[in-house]
């Protein structure tokens, strides 16, 4: 049994999908060099703890509000994966910000609900 | 140079090994609504930028690539743009950004007491 704080996740609550939080600003997702290393970086990283199926990291359209800028989603292809990268990364700095982690439900993220 | 590879784009990973350990840093619990962990996430930053700012540990080499702009002093001759200074102005900022996002983000957000709003008019 594993639990994080005082709060225990039990297995209905794991997913195969991670949210990240604190990680990019809209103004570096607007810069389409910068958009890529931040993906390269974020993939790079999150395949330490398991293979990486997908990464989703909602981009700001001018004149448009789309949902969800700001949060970046990692799927892997398992849970355990998903469970070791959620332990791993939270309290972690990207961008000398800190990584706050949750999961995520993986019938959201494949309806691209962000 | 015959038979060199490309030279590749160097990319320095936005990752730093260390990690900050406190049990308001485990991962958020499941059943948080998304409103309250944006929340949750932005108080995180918010206090971590506060403490940087009193214990002054500003973690003055990330980040910042900016080159250094003219000095400039005070009437005695203190340099008044140090890269400290800049820091902390920068890391002030960005506090009060975070804190103003907060609050458009959750209505019962109460951003912490030393938060000045900003004025409309200012004088410099």
């Amino acid at each position: 049994p594993s639990s994080f704080g005082a709060a225990p996740i039990t297995p209905m609550q794991a997913t195969p999908v991670v949210q990240l939080l604190n990680m990019v600003t809209p103004e570096e997702l607007m810069d389409p060099e910068e958009y890529q290393d931040i993906v390269d970086d974020i993939r790079e990283e999150c395949s330490k703890y398991g293979e990486v199926v997908s990464v989703a990291i909602p981009r700001p359209v001018p004149g448009r509000e789309v949902s969800g800028v700001g949060k970046v989603y990692v799927e892997f292809s398992n849970v355990d994966h998903a469970y070791q990268a959620l332990q791993a990364l939270s309290g972690r700095k990207f961008a000398s910000r800190i990584v706050v982690t949750s999961f995520y439900g993986l019938d959201a993220y494949r309806r691209s609900e962000f | 140079g015959d038979g060199q590879p490309a030279p590749k784009r160097e990319r320095k990973s936005r990752w730093s090994e260390d990690k900050v350990v406190a049990p308001a840093l485990a991962a958020l619990p499941p059943t948080m609504s998304d409103e309250q962990r944006v929340v949750r996430a932005l108080e995180i930053q918010i206090d971590h930028i506060a403490h940087q700012l009193h214990t002054g540990n500003l973690d003055l080499h990330s980040g910042n690539r900016s080159p250094s702009p003219e000095p400039t002093y005070d009437q005695y001759g203190k340099r008044t743009n140090t890269r400290e200074v800049r820091k902390r102005k920068q890391l002030e900022e960005q506090r009060s950004k975070l804190i103003e996002q907060a609050m458009r983000t959750s209505s019962t957000y109460r951003p912490p007491s030393d938060y000045r709003r900003p004025t409309k008019l200012q004088s410099r």
